[in-house]
């Protein structure tokens, strides 16, 4: 015997279907332009004749271990051999370029003159969008996720983390400014682990709450902090950091961190949050002076911006892969 | 009962003691930082600050790129320079730390910017520094007798505000951070022009994007240097009210009070300014700008015996358009910097950079003596059929200098293509070598035929198949008149072998084998006439000093159509006005047999 189901039952499961549907897709990644994430699409930008920084800040590493480094003051992103560590190819930003991504086939730059994220083609370096003006106000430095297709951008003007999708469709915020251990005093860099999705955010601290990296999760909830207080006894404390900047996180869990005062890369174990390790130094080998910020390359390499140097240096197999 | 609180505020005295001394101080010293911002009150080292590159490094902590000092904190809008260079020029025994001059008893005081009431300078020692503006009366060198300002109290080697007042004071009460930035160690260059010139700077225009126009100097906006701009401009007096120009050769500067581009007045004192460069030597050996090019050379000699030098109403090389040809120095809209700059030339016909440009002056009102538009402002004639033996329907009544008959023809030829206005006077009308690619040069006696005159000479040095780099030939081809005239004398101008009976008493010579060459302005007027092969109005006696009347009175010639069988609009009378006897009536026109080079 033949059923006949009636139009509006029909009309009313396809409805629920959609519905069910947009729930489970509302919980993935982003849609972004392309499957962003899914390619590694190496960076290629205009050969540059003068290969000099004037003020490097932010890395970001490229497939093909390249570094992509914004230098505030040329107003570019350059991309860095790894080897000569030459800047020999990049691209004009018009304004001041902080903080810097690379998702796929595009480019992420925090622009703090315009106050917002702009998005560059890697193929040549040509401006795609922006996620239009006033989006953040100060926008220090980002970092990605490119298999989630989230871009966490720190904004040091309202002391928040903003998180958006490759759109620029934003996807919320991660704490904001006050005081405690949750919150936001003096914000400067930021890093994500992408396999523990966890956020790492340097802060310098205000007198009564001291320079830490302060971790989250993607969700935005306080896990804990690397305290910058160093181990304090009787005699005063040792080690610890005041000038957090850029940061990192490799495969194995350990972060590295610069401080900007010290010019060391300092290096912490996640799980126990002590030190493990420092590298460099003013007078070290190679020396740093105001150090922004900090990348693995794909060898294990760790590359560090120099910002008074004028360089980017390198620190052979300083550490794990990412 | 025990007062702990008491106990934690002695702690807090015994820890601060040692670096501060006195904490009574110490709560007005702080407005800005904090003192943990650069100190570890348990334990850190004060020696640290006492260590220039250390101390340096702690500023830029915070006060350079990606630092948090670099952004309005906490509603506190900080406005420190981001730098990375130090005060450390020249002149300086020892390299001027941000300690220096920002240190705690600056952030006491009254003074902006954690800059002190008394600094201790290298060589003058304490001085007192009112510091309370950035611009105007105690700004940082505001220009009064009491060398107060922050920028004047060290100085004692500079060539502007030393502590004594006995070097110059340029621009005076301005604020100096906007050329001597800390990014830049506080060298004079402020920064590159451009970075300010982009813009309006008071009553200055921009200029910056005047660079990439039409025609401009130095190569490219990008690569307009602070040397590029030195090389025009003196910055003695940077900001003091006059543009002031070198003379690259050595002479004195040039000081403009007004816009040249409107003052006639001010424009007359450019001329030696332009010619400094586009001389033979280019800036005094060397080209001017960065980017290597080296500059058109003006003969100034030729210049002075010019026309235009000294002409009705202009003045020199600068002006408007009228009382004078090129603006600005930076950059036109117009071909070879053609004023006025800002206005570009419309599209397709461009005759405002072309023979519109010469037309300003050269028209029926003035101020040129000769009136050349008129003559070119009337309908082109065109030749009505390729006829006879020679198939070209693109010729018409004048050179192609106008973009309509430019359209037709294919054809490029302007006003600068035959004339120099640099050097063209009532003597030397054209310029000397028209076509200087082929090895010939008008009046050398190239054309090795008797009678061959100058102008003949100057003529065939474009009409001999080949054209120079400015020209385009018309897309049908012209006859190679030289080689017709060289190599075919029985058919070409010269030497006629016809045995042509020609009418007596103009000095025209009749009969066969009489060597005479016919020059080409005889029969063509060389810029437009209302007739087709822009032939002569009036046929001319062989000196030119009496004309030869047109044949068919009272119907002269106007040739103005090749294919019919009119006389008077055909050609036929034009050509019987000197032939009286070999040619027959009844011809639909002489030109289907008779042209250049053939059966002549």
């Amino acid at each position: 015997m033949r059923r006949i189901i009636p139009s509006h039952i029909l009309l009313v499961g396809l409805c629920l279907g959609l519905l069910f549907a947009y729930g489970c897709w509302g919980d993935q990644r982003a849609p972004a332009e392309g499957d962003l994430a899914a390619e590694a699409f190496e960076p290629q930008f205009a050969a540059l004749t003068a290969d000099s920084m004037a003020s490097p800040v932010r890395l970001a590493t490229t497939p093909r271990g390249r570094l992509l480094v914004s230098d505030a003051r040329r107003g570019m992103i350059l991309s860095v051999d790894p080897v000569t560590l030459r800047a020999d190819q990049g691209f004009q930003v018009e304004g001041r370029p902080l903080a810097i991504g690379l998702i796929g086939k595009r480019v992420f730059v925090g622009n703090v003159s315009k106050r917002t994220i702009e998005v560059y083609d890697a193929h040549g370096g040509s401006l795609q969008r922006s996620f239009g003006p006033g989006a953040v106000e100060h926008p220090t430095d980002l970092a990605v996720d490119d298999v989630l297709g989230l871009i966490f951008v720190l904004d040091g003007g309202t002391k928040q983390v903003k998180v958006f999708d490759t759109r620029g469709v934003s996807r919320g915020t991660i704490s904001g400014p006050g005081t405690g251990a949750e919150w936001l005093q003096v914000p400067t860099a930021i890093a994500v682990d992408r396999v523990a999705r966890e956020v790492l955010i340097s802060d310098y601290g205000t007198p009564g709450d001291q320079a830490a990296v302060k971790i989250f999760d993607y969700d935005g909830n306080y896990l804990t902090e690397i305290s910058g207080a160093g181990d304090c006894g009787m005699m005063g404390c040792t080690g610890g950091f005041s000038r957090p900047q850029g940061l990192e996180v490799d495969g194995q869990g350990r972060v590295y961190l610069v401080d900007a005062l010290l010019a060391q890369v300092l290096v912490f174990d996640r799980g126990t949050l002590e030190l493990v390790n420092t590298l460099g130094g003013r007078s070290g080998s190679p020396g740093l002076r105001v150090p922004l910020d900090v990348t693995i390359g794909i060898d294990g390499d760790l590359f560090v911006t120099s910002n008074r140097t004028r360089t980017v240096e390198v620190f052979y197999g300083g550490a794990n892969p990412r | 009962m025990r007062r702990p609180e008491l106990l934690v505020a002695a702690l807090v005295l015994f820890a601060g003691w040692p670096i501060f001394g006195d904490v009574g101080s110490l709560r007005a010293q702080t407005p800005k930082h904090n003192c943990d911002f650069c100190h570890n009150l348990h334990g850190g080292d004060y020696n640290e600050l006492q260590d220039y590159a250390v101390a340096e490094d702690l500023c830029l902590s915070c006060h350079s790129d990606g630092g948090p000092a670099t952004w309005p904190r906490d509603g506190d809008d900080v406005v420190i320079p981001k730098g990375v260079a130090i005060h450390d020029g020249s002149k300086h025994t020892a390299p001027t730390t941000c300690w220096d001059c920002h240190n705690h008893e600056g952030e006491a005081g009254s003074n902006l910017w954690m800059i002190p009431e008394l600094l201790a300078t290298p060589s003058s020692g304490d001085w007192t520094v009112i510091f309370t503006a950035s611009s105007g009366a105690n700004s940082y060198a505001d220009g009064d007798g009491t060398y107060d300002g922050v920028c004047e109290v060290c100085h004692t080697g500079t060539d502007q505000h030393q502590n004594d007042g006995s070097a110059g004071k340029h621009n005076a009460g301005n604020d100096c951070s906007g050329c001597h930035g800390h990014d830049g160690g506080f060298a004079g260059s402020g920064g590159a022009c451009r970075d300010c010139h982009n813009q309006t700077q008071g009553g200055r225009r921009a200029v910056l994007a005047e660079f990439s126009r039409a025609s401009h100097h130095v190569a490219w906006v990008d690569s307009v240097k602070v040397a590029d701009c030195e090389t025009c401009h003196d910055q003695s007096q940077h900001q003091q009210g006059s543009v002031r120009l070198n003379d690259v050769d050595g002479g004195s500067v040039i000081v403009l009070t007004g816009d040249p581009a409107t003052s006639s007045t001010e424009a007359a004192k450019l001329t030696t300014f332009c010619l400094a460069c586009h001389d033979a030597d280019g800036a005094s050996g060397s080209p001017p700008f960065t980017d290597g090019v080296t500059p058109t050379n003006i003969d100034a000699t030729a210049w002075n015996a010019s026309s235009h030098e000294g002409a009705a109403g202009i003045v020199g090389c600068y002006g408007d358009g009228a009382f004078g040809c090129h603006a600005s120095g930076h950059g036109s809209e117009k071909k070879r910097l053609l004023a006025p700059s800002g206005a570009a030339p419309t599209a397709p016909a461009l005759t405002e950079e072309e023979e519109g440009f010469c037309f300003n002056c050269h028209d029926s009102d003035g101020p040129a003596g000769t009136d050349i538009e008129s003559l070119f402002n009337t309908t082109i004639q065109w030749v009505t059929a390729p006829v006879g033996d020679y198939d070209n329907d693109l010729l018409n009544d004048r050179h192609d200098v106008q973009y309509a008959a430019q359209a037709t023809s294919g054809a490029v030829i302007e006003c600068t293509d035959c004339h120099d206005p640099h050097t063209a006077n009532s003597s030397l009308k054209l310029i000397a070598d028209p076509d200087p690619t082929d090895g010939r040069t008008p009046g050398d006696g190239f054309l090795t035929v008797t009678g061959g005159d100058y102008m003949t000479e100057w003529c065939l040095d474009c009409h001999d198949g080949s054209y120079a780099a400015g020209i385009t030939p018309p897309d049908t081809t012209l006859q190679d008149i030289y080689a017709t005239m060289i190599g075919n004398k029985a058919d070409g101008m010269a030497e006629g072998g016809g045995g042509a009976t020609l009418r007596s008493g103009y000095g025209w010579t009749s009969g066969r084998n009489n060597n005479m060459t016919v020059p080409c302005l005889s029969c063509h007027n060389p810029h437009v006439s209302g007739n087709l092969f822009h032939a002569v109005e009036t046929v001319m006696s062989f000196d030119g000093s009496t004309a030869v009347p047109s044949d068919g009175d009272p119907n002269p010639y106007s040739i103005t159509n090749n294919n019919n069988q009119d006389f008077a609009i055909n050609g036929y009378n034009w050509c019987n006005t000197c032939h009286t006897s070999s040619m027959g009536s009844g011809k639909s026109n002489c030109f289907s047999c008779h042209f250049h080079g053939t059966r002549w």
